[in-house]
């Protein structure tokens, strides 16, 4: 096919393929705003000469294929679920943050009160409104513990509820992905509709790495089988793994199992799951464990040294508050002693069986500065600060590190926009551009980091 | 308006400088913003001379020195995790088209263009 006639045939092939390279530019300028579409690219490929002297038989369109960069789709699937499991941390503590109060505000109020009242016992022994004073302000703190235990409970089952939304959507999603899957498969594999099928299953897939940790695998058939925590199925081509919330005990509170009943609480923890089963499962029983321990300590503490005194009558002082059975629970089931709560008289201030003695109530005073708490590291008050610190702490950790995550979400965005657009060649070159202008600052950090740590040292930091 | 009293010791204005340098490059590089990040070199290297020039320093201008050394530290630390992102795509980037991100002796890019159909990227 020399000559002429071979020449004109190979300036039609390569003015088709043209045509078809500008039908795919106004496919991707149509859909610039569509959610999840990715450019097309029409793939030229020159044609071999048909004879050996001839230079080439000109162009042809060998197919379109999606642009999309799969590696920093990767690399976003693998971001997402980590700055989003960060702020729904940071979303759950900032409520329990508030409902615990601030510092000098909340339980540690209603301990100075209860120990002013205490020290008011001991400056006038004898006082029956002192005494009644002493009660009512024992049973404010200890109503203040418990609010404070059921609100932290509370907290817990309102994260449930979350962890019961997220399950139902990750099904609902997973169940439209496994759909797309089945219509891929009967789609052929290259054309337009393919196309389309996959960028709808990316907006899927982006939305389910926001809720967890979900791997996606490409299949030979065009398809993608997803995976949760560990490797657990989720959709296997068109076939959905539904995730089942099961209500475990004591608490009731949502195990996370496969269809099979295989439990992957613990193995689920990135995304907004991962997160919400992070401030459930470990941070809420953390902080309901220290204030527990502290209720626990307040109450015997205040009993070992009450039950040392004796009291208005000369009998020998019992519990002031209800003795707890165990430091689990301590804090929700504070109490008055029943007894000392309807005789007030009961309270032992005295330290010898004489009515007016104020031994007794000296030294239950000074248990406001008693260094009784974390080994003898720190008063009632100090552990009560230590642990709004705490959780404010978490909270703000949690903060920081979705941030961080999020700005690397839109690096990766912004390096994308950046190198799109043009020709590969110049992407290239663009991405060592940049590689090269970190690299030129980068070199330095080591210095800089040194620099930081020996003036730290010298400020003692 | 600062009085004398509030003006930063020397120590500290470097401080300060490194920090806000350290924070523009971490800024840059979330933007991906070629001219900023390359601005930032030349600032690097000469606020680290700086920062040798050490005396005594009163307590304010140690807490405030404190404040602003802790801060630099955060922004080193940001600009590390973005630059690792940042090789990290650009090394795959070059894999998947055949090429490396390796230097010859004279500091040119050695690539090797694997990319055998023509690509027209529209």
């Amino acid at each position: 096919m020399s000559g002429l006639f071979g020449t004109l045939s190979a300036a039609t092939r390569a003015l088709e393929a043209q045509r078809y390279g500008l039908g795919v530019t106004g496919q991707n300028i149509a859909n610039v705003n569509t959610p999840g579409y990715s450019r097309r690219e029409a793939i030229l490929q020159d044609m071999p000469p048909n004879e050996p002297l001839e230079a080439g038989a000109g162009v042809d369109v060998i197919g379109v294929r999606a642009a999309r960069d799969r590696m920093l789709e990767r690399r976003l699937q693998r971001e997402r679920p980590a700055e989003q499991r960060d702020a729904a941390i940071a979303d759950s503590l900032i409520v329990v943050e508030v409902a615990v109060g601030k510092p000098g505000e909340s339980l540690d109020a209603r301990l100075s009160a209860f120990f002013d009242t205490v020290s008011r016992l001991a400056d006038d022994p004898t006082s029956s409104t002192a005494r009644q004073e002493t009660v009512r302000s024992g049973e404010s703190l200890a109503a203040s513990f418990r609010d404070m235990s059921s609100r932290l409970t509370n907290e817990r089952r309102s994260i449930d509820e979350h962890v019961r939304g997220t399950i139902d959507e990750i099904n609902g999603l997973s169940t439209r992905f496994a759909a797309l899957n089945a219509t891929l498969l009967k789609s052929a594999p290259d054309g337009s509709l393919a196309m389309q099928l996959r960028d709808q299953q990316k907006v899927l897939l982006d939305r389910l790495t926001e809720l967890a940790d979900i791997q996606a695998l490409e299949r030979s058939d065009g398809g993608m089988d997803l995976s949760i925590g560990t490797g657990q199925p989720l959709v296997m081509g068109s076939e959905v793994h539904t995730l089942v919330g099961s209500p475990t005990p004591p608490e009731g509170l949502l195990a996370v199992s496969t269809a099979q009943g295989l439990d992957i609480t613990r193995d689920v923890t990135g995304g907004r799951l991962g997160g919400y089963l992070q401030v459930r499962d470990v941070s809420l029983p953390g902080y309901l464990g220290r204030l527990d321990a502290l209720a626990y300590q307040v109450a015997v503490e205040f009993n070992t040294v009450h039950a040392a005194g004796y009291d208005a009558s000369g009998g020998v002082g019992g519990d002031f508050f209800v003795a707890p059975a165990a430091v689990s629970g301590a804090a929700a089931t504070f109490a008055v002693d029943p007894g000392v709560a309807a005789s007030p008289s009961l309270i032992a201030a005295a330290g010898v069986p004489a009515s007016g003695d104020n031994q007794n109530a000296r030294a239950l005073a000074n248990l406001r500065d008693a260094r009784v708490m974390n080994g003898g590291q720190a008063t009632m008050v100090d552990a009560w600060a230590q642990l709004v610190y705490r959780i404010g702490s978490d909270a703000q950790a949690a903060q920081q590190e979705q941030q961080s995550r999020a700005e690397i979400v839109k690096q990766v965005e912004a390096l994308t926009d950046a190198v799109s657009g043009v020709s590969l060649d110049e992407e290239a070159m663009m991405m060592m551009r940049f590689q090269r202008a970190y690299e030129a600052n980068a070199r330095f950090f080591q210095t800089v980091n040194q620099t930081i740590d020996s003036l730290m040292q010298m400020l003692r930091l | 308006m600062h009085n004398d009293g509030d003006r930063p010791t020397r120590p500290h204005a470097a401080a300060l400088r490194l920090r806000s340098t350290l924070e523009r490059l971490a800024g840059a590089l979330a933007a991906v913003d070629l001219e900023a990040m390359l601005a930032c070199e030349s600032e690097l290297a000469s606020v680290l001379g700086e920062l040798g020039d050490w005396g005594q320093l009163e307590p304010d201008a140690r807490a405030a020195m404190a404040r602003e050394l802790q801060q630099a530290k955060s922004s080193l630390i940001r600009c590390r995790r973005l630059g690792a992102t940042l090789g990290d795509l650009t090394r795959l980037s070059l894999a998947a088209r055949g090429e490396s991100l390796a230097y010859g002796r004279t500091g040119e890019t050695r690539s090797h263009v694997g990319v055998h159909a023509l690509e027209a990227k529209v």
